[in-house]
C-alpha cells in the first residue's frame, strides 16, 4: 500500500507485487551452463510436494509447466516461470527454487529434484497510511485477507477517513484456478470526491462485479455496476447550472474494456504499445441515467540513440445520450491538467459556466514525448535511473457535440479551437506504479474560459498523456 | 409545482421556496425576506415596532404549528405516508433509489417529532392543534382583508402559502382542510390572494 491515492478499487495488478527487478533486465546467464546441457539431455522431473494451508490443486497448475522441462535450461526457464505465477498468486510473501539432483531412495537416474520453498502471507494483514492532498488530510486503514478460501481469493477492506470526506470500501477477487488471468471481482465501495474546478462535490454509492478474461493476446473487462450518484455543491458561489446537475441519480450500467498491452513497463516505457478501448451503456438495466459512452487511448513507444525514448499518445472519446434525458455532468469528460494537456490548470478546459467547468460530450488529446536520461547522469546506476528529462508538445480539444450534424461536422467542432502546449521538464518514477512530475509549460490556443497554468506546473498521478 | 420540479428546485438550494438572482440563490423565507429588505423593498415597512413583533409572534406560531403538523400528517401517519406522501416524494427516481430516499426522508422527518416532542401525539391531537392555530388567526384577521393595516405583509405571504397547500394538497382524509374552512375568513382571506396575485395560474389547483 503506498502513498498514491487511486480512486477505484482495483485488486493487485496483475503483475503481481514489484519484485524490484525489471523482468526484462534479468538475465538468465544461459552462455555459462552450456557446458552442463549435452549431460542431462533426457531426464525427469519430480516436484516435492510442499506444505502449506490452501488447496493444492491451485499451485500444480501454477508449477504444472515444470514438469514438461526436456533439459536443465528448460528446467531454469520453467521453474522461474512457475515462481512468477505462483508470487503472482499474492497469496506468497516469499518464494524460493532449488534445484538440484534426485538422490535418495526413489530417486531417478538424470532426474532433478525442484524445490520450492514458499512463505505465505499472513492470513490477515493490515495497514495503516495517512494521506495530505487538496487541502484535505485522511487516514487510511487497510485490512488485507489474501487467501481466505484457500484458491487464492482474496478480500480487501479500505476505510478512509478525512478531515472533509470519509470513504470505503469492500472488494473480494477470484481468480479460476489455473488461468490466473480470468478471473471475477465483486466491489462495493462508497466515495466522495470534491472536485473544486466545477464546485461539485460527488458521492458515489455502489457495487460492481467485474469479468476478466483473455483472448488471445488482448485482455477483456466485462462489469457491471450499479452506483448510486448524489452531487452537490461544493460553494455557495456555485454556478447556476452546476445547481441544476445537484441532486440524486442513479446509474447502472455495462461497460467492457479491451486492453492490449506490449509495453516493457506501465510507467516509463522503453518500447511496446498499449491500446485501451472501453465502452460503456447505461440505462438498459435500470436507473436514471442513459448513455452510451466510449473512449479509448493508445501510447506508441520506441526507443532512439543514446538511452532516450520517443513516445506518443492519443486520447479521445464520445459520450452520446440516449433518450431525452441530458447528460449528467458525473458521466462528461473533462480535459486539461497537469496529467491531461499539461499548461492548463486541473480539467479547466472545454465549456464552463461562471467558472466552473462543466466538462464535454467528445474530446481528444495526443502528446508526443521525448523522455532523455538526465544530463550528465548524475547517479547512475542507482537513485538517478528513476529520473527522467522530457520534453513535451500536448494538444486537445474538448466540447460538445450537436449530434444531429453529421460525422464531418462533428470533425470539424473537434477540429477547430485547439488547445496545446510544449514543455521541458523532469519525470520521476515512483515503483511500477506512479511518477511525478515537474515541468515548464507554455500554453498556446487558449480560448476564452479555459484557466491556465503556464511556467512551472508539478504533476502526480497514475495515468498521464 | 409538479413533482419532479419541487424535488429538484429542493435538492438545488436545499430548501424550498428559493429565488435566483444573478449568481445568487437565496433560500427559505427569512433570508429571501432579508435579501428583498437589503435591496429596498420591505413588505413590513408601514408597521410600528409593536406590530412588528407580534408579526413575529404569528410567523413563529405559523412555523411551529402548521408546518410541524404538514410534516407530522404526511410523514409521520402512516396511512399517508405509505399511499401518499412516500409515492410522490419518490416519483422523480428509478429503482431502488426512489425506495431508499423515501424511506430515509421519513426516518428524518420522524426523527425530528422526536427531538420536539411530537411524537408521541395523535392524529386527532394534532388536529386539535391545527384547529387552535386556525382560530387565533382567524381572531387576528378578522374582518380585515389582511392581517395588518390593509396592505399586505410577510404574514400573510406565509399564512397564505400554508393555508393554500394545505386546502390544495390531497390527502387521505378532508379532515384538515374541512378545519381549515371552518374559519370563513381565512378562506375567503385565501381566495383573495389568489385572485389578486396569482390570477394567471389557472391550472393550479382552485380552493
Amino acid at each position: 500500500m503506498g502513498t498514491v491515492h487511486a480512486r477505484s478499487l482495483d485488486p493487485l495488478p496483475m503483475q503481481g507485487p514489484e519484485l524490484g527487478v525489471q523482468a526484462d533486465d534479468m538475465d538468465l546467464g544461459e552462455p555459462e551452463h552450456e557446458p552442463q546441457q549435452e549431460v542431462l539431455e533426457n531426464k525427469d522431473v519430480r516436484c516435492f510436494s510442499l506444505s502449506f494451508q490452501n488447496s493444492e490443486d491451485i499451485l500444480t497448475y501454477e508449477i504444472a509447466d515444470v514438469f514438461q522441462a526436456k533439459n536443465l535450461i528448460d528446467v531454469m526457464k520453467k521453474s522461474h516461470d512457475a515462481r512468477q505465477r505462483l508470487l503472482r498468486l499474492g497469496i506468497f510473501r516469499q518464494v524460493e527454487v532449488v534445484i538440484d539432483t534426485s538422490e535418495g531412495e526413489d530417486a531417478l537416474p538424470n532426474g532433478l529434484d525442484v524445490t520450492f520453498e514458499v512463505k505465505e502471507l499472513r492470513r490477515l494483514t493490515g495497514s495503516y497510511n495517512t494521506m495530505v492532498g487538496n487541502n484535505e488530510g485522511s487516514m487510511v486503514l487497510g485490512l488485507k485477507l489474501p487467501n481466505i478460501f484457500g484458491r487464492a481469493e482474496k478480500l480487501t477492506f479500505q476505510f478512509s477517513y478525512g478531515t472533509k470526506e470519509t470513504s470505503y470500501g469492500l472488494s473480494f477477487f477470484k481468480p479460476q484456478a489455473g488461468h490466473f488471468e480470468r478471473n471475477f471481482s465483486v466491489n462495493i465501495y462508497k466515495v466522495t470526491g470534491q472536485f473544486p474546478w466545477s464546485s461539485l462535490r460527488e458521492t458515489d454509492r455502489g457495487i460492481s462485479t467485474e469479468f476478466s478474461f483473455p483472448i488471445w493476446k488482448t485482455n477483456h473487462t466485462v462489469k457491471w455496476e450499479g452506483v448510486w450518484r448524489e452531487l452537490s455543491c461544493l460553494a455557495r458561489t456555485a454556478s447556476f447550472a452546476v445547481r441544476e446537475e445537484s441532486g440524486h441519480s442513479l446509474k447502472s450500467s455495462l461497460s467492457h474494456a479491451m486492453v492490449i498491452d506490449t509495453r516493457n513497463s506501465a510507467i516509463l516505457p522503453k518500447k511496446g504499445a498499449l491500446l485501451k478501448v472501453n465502452q460503456e451503456l447505461a440505462g438498459y438495466t435500470g436507473g436514471d441515467a442513459s448513455f452510451l459512452k466510449e473512449d479509448f487511448e493508445i501510447q506508441v513507444n520506441r526507443r532512439l540513440f543514446w538511452d532516450s525514448v520517443l513516445s506518443a499518445s492519443l486520447w479521445g472519446g464520445m459520450l452520446l445520450p440516449i433518450g431525452d434525458k441530458p447528460t449528467s455532468i458525473a458521466d462528461r469528460f473533462y480535459l486539461g491538467g497537469p496529467t491531461s494537456v499539461r499548461g492548463f490548470s486541473m480539467y479547466s478546459i472545454g465549456p464552463q459556466s461562471e467558472g466552473d467547468y462543466l466538462g464535454g460530450e467528445a474530446y481528444w488529446a495526443g502528446g508526443i514525448h521525448l523522455y532523455t536520461p538526465l544530463p550528465f547522469r548524475p547517479g547512475r546506476g542507482g537513485f538517478g535511473d528513476l529520473f527522467r528529462t522530457h520534453f513535451f508538445l500536448n494538444a486537445g480539444n474538448l466540447c460538445n457535440l450537436n449530434y444531429g450534424e453529421g460525422p464531418r461536422a462533428h470533425l470539424s467542432r473537434l477540429a477547430e479551437c485547439i488547445r496545446w502546449s510544449y514543455g521541458a521538464g523532469i519525470v520521476l518514477r515512483l515503483g511500477n506504479i506512479a511518477r511525478l512530475e515537474l515541468n515548464y509549460c507554455i500554453p498556446m490556443g487558449v480560448q476564452s474560459g479555459d484557466r491556465i497554468c503556464d511556467g512551472v506546473q508539478f504533476g502526480a498521478g497514475i495515468r498521464f498523456l | 409545482m409538479s413533482l419532479a420540479a419541487e424535488a429538484f428546485v429542493s435538492q438545488i438550494a436545499g430548501k424550498v421556496p428559493f429565488i435566483h438572482v444573478g449568481n445568487q440563490v437565496v433560500s427559505e423565507l427569512g433570508p429571501i425576506v432579508q435579501f428583498t429588505k437589503a435591496k429596498g423593498h420591505s413588505l413590513s415597512d408601514g408597521l410600528d415596532d409593536v406590530q412588528r413583533a407580534e408579526m413575529k409572534a404569528y410567523m413563529e406560531l405559523v412555523n411551529n404549528m402548521l408546518l410541524t403538523a404538514e410534516l407530522y400528517i404526511q410523514w409521520c401517519d402512516d396511512t399517508t405516508a405509505s399511499e401518499i406522501t412516500r409515492q410522490r416524494y419518490s416519483s422523480p427516481y428509478s429503482w431502488p433509489l426512489n425506495h431508499i430516499l423515501a424511506y430515509q426522508k421519513q426516518w428524518e422527518v420522524r426523527r425530528k417529532m422526536n427531538a420536539i416532542g411530537w411524537a408521541g401525539k395523535g392524529l386527532e391531537q394534532v388536529y386539535e392543534d391545527v384547529s387552535q392555530c386556525c382560530q387565533a388567526l382567524s381572531q387576528r384577521l378578522g374582518t380585515q382583508p389582511f392581517f395588518f393595516n390593509k396592505q399586505p405583509t410577510e404574514l400573510d405571504a406565509l399564512v397564505f402559502g400554508h393555508l393554500f397547500t394545505i386546502l390544495t394538497t390531497r390527502l387521505t382524509t378532508d379532515e384538515l382542510s374541512e378545519r381549515i374552512k371552518s374559519c370563513s375568513n381565512l378562506l375567503s382571506f385565501c381566495r383573495r390572494i389568489e385572485q389578486t396575485y396569482f390570477e394567471e395560474d389557472k391550472d393550479k389547483g382552485r380552493l
